[in-house]
């Protein structure tokens, strides 16, 4: 029924999470996403399905 | 000043949240909190000129890390608990004026995995019980700021919701051995009539039980109960089937459609929820171009629903405006 998407989308790279601490304490994150054609110049890059963040510190 | 107060005539919490009172209204979109600060504008809660996914606490949480003293001392069967869990927002885009239906399919398989890995990483703490994933949009469902965005709060306690669904799910499970969401889908997928979009992964239905005229359910085909027991294709598949939904629903009464999105996942309390099943509940208050549902007497006061419509027919109606999800990138 609908157009599958391409495996290079489909790939389970998790978001690069970059975290700030705002001036009032809170914490920011920032979700950075490696380009699927970006992915597709560096094949030998490992894969992970889990977050690539560090532990929380909230 | 925010406590948790639980209600002994239905068994369930709430929470006060005094400071809420005085959070940002309808600002006007010059002064909009959520966009992100450019140079020589005013400084927005996003200290940054662009972003592509952002989520961050709660600037008038009603659930904090570090929560205040309760107002009021516990009296028998008065319970009441400080208010401590996680209030998030997540930010879909730098773009004031867009909206998730509008954004390319990529930009909502994006976001599938930001919430996925919120999910993940509240999942983990201690303190929480269960991890709600939200969005309010329109002003018919009571947001306060226009700016595309969700929210995430990750409570100290299981809802009454998604608890009285975990008890019936649980039962059906002792009765049958089986899930009762992978049998709604089943019944749903066999019946046809009320099925709006479907992929390998998921299904998109107005059910049978539906309480508002364009209420749908998206369901994971694959017997699952969280983002995190996603495929890398499923989240694609979720991606596609919810600019599918989101889409339609604009293209009903040629609106940016209202809704309240509600994510249902297992508990994050460290117990076994095999019967439980991943899905996302759509509330649309809209029943006609101008007409809006109301909770009134029979639904705030007894709990029983009235649809005036048929979800048979309603769920037609939006199968007739779903249309092909393309990616831009091609193999």
């Amino acid at each position: 029924m609908t157009d599958s998407g391409p495996n290079t989308q489909c790939d389970p790279t998790p978001p690069t999470a970059r975290r700030i601490t705002l001036k009032d304490g809170r914490y920011m994150i920032f979700f950075e996403f490696e380009e699927a054609e970006q992915r597709a110049e560096q094949p030998d890059k490992g894969l992970s399905a889990e977050p690539s963040s560090d532990k929380t510190d909230v | 000043m925010s406590e948790l107060r639980y209600n002994p005539l239905l068994g369930e919490w709430l929470a006060t949240a005094t400071q809420r009172q005085d959070r940002t209204f309808l600002p006007p979109p010059d002064f909009c909190p959520l966009c992100p600060t450019k140079p020589g504008h005013f400084p927005t809660e996003v200290p940054e000129p662009d972003y592509d996914v952002v989520a961050f606490e709660n600037l008038f949480p009603s659930l904090k890390t570090d929560p205040d003293v309760p107002a009021i001392e516990p009296d028998g069967m008065y319970d009441v608990r400080p208010n401590k869990g996680v209030c998030e927002v997540v930010l879909y885009s730098p773009d004031h004026n867009t909206t998730l239906a509008a954004e390319p399919v990529e930009k909502i398989h994006k976001l599938v995995k930001a919430w996925r890995h919120r999910f993940a990483e509240l999942d983990s703490l201690d303190f929480i019980n269960y991890v709600f994933i939200f969005e309010n949009k329109g002003e018919a469902v009571g947001v306060t700021l226009h700016h595309p965005h969700g929210q995430i709060y990750a409570y100290p306690f299981i809802p009454t919701v998604v608890a009285r669904e975990l008890a019936r799910c649980l039962e059906h499970h002792k009765e049958t051995g089986g899930c009762l969401i992978c049998d709604i889908v089943a019944k749903e997928l066999k019946f046809e009539k009320r099925i709006v979009a479907e992929n390998e992964g998921f299904a998109a239905y107005i059910p049978f039980f539906a309480r508002y005229p364009y209420e749908t359910h998206i369901t994971a085909k694959r017997h699952l109960q969280a983002f995190t027991d996603l495929t890398g294709r499923e989240e694609c598949e979720l991606a596609e089937i919810l600019k599918q939904v989101l889409s339609a629903f604009d293209r009903i009464f040629n609106v940016s459609f209202p809704y309240i999105m509600a994510m249902h996942q297992r508990p994050s309390d460290g117990a076994g929820y095999d019967h439980y099943h991943f899905h996302i509940e759509f509330y649309p208050p809209m029943r006609t171009a101008n007409k809006l549902k109301y909770l009134a007497g029979s639904e705030a006061g007894a709990g029983m629903f009235i649809n005036d419509t048929l979800a048979e027919e309603k769920a037609q109606e939006l199968k007739k405006l779903v249309e092909p999800v393309q990616w831009k990138t091609r193999t």
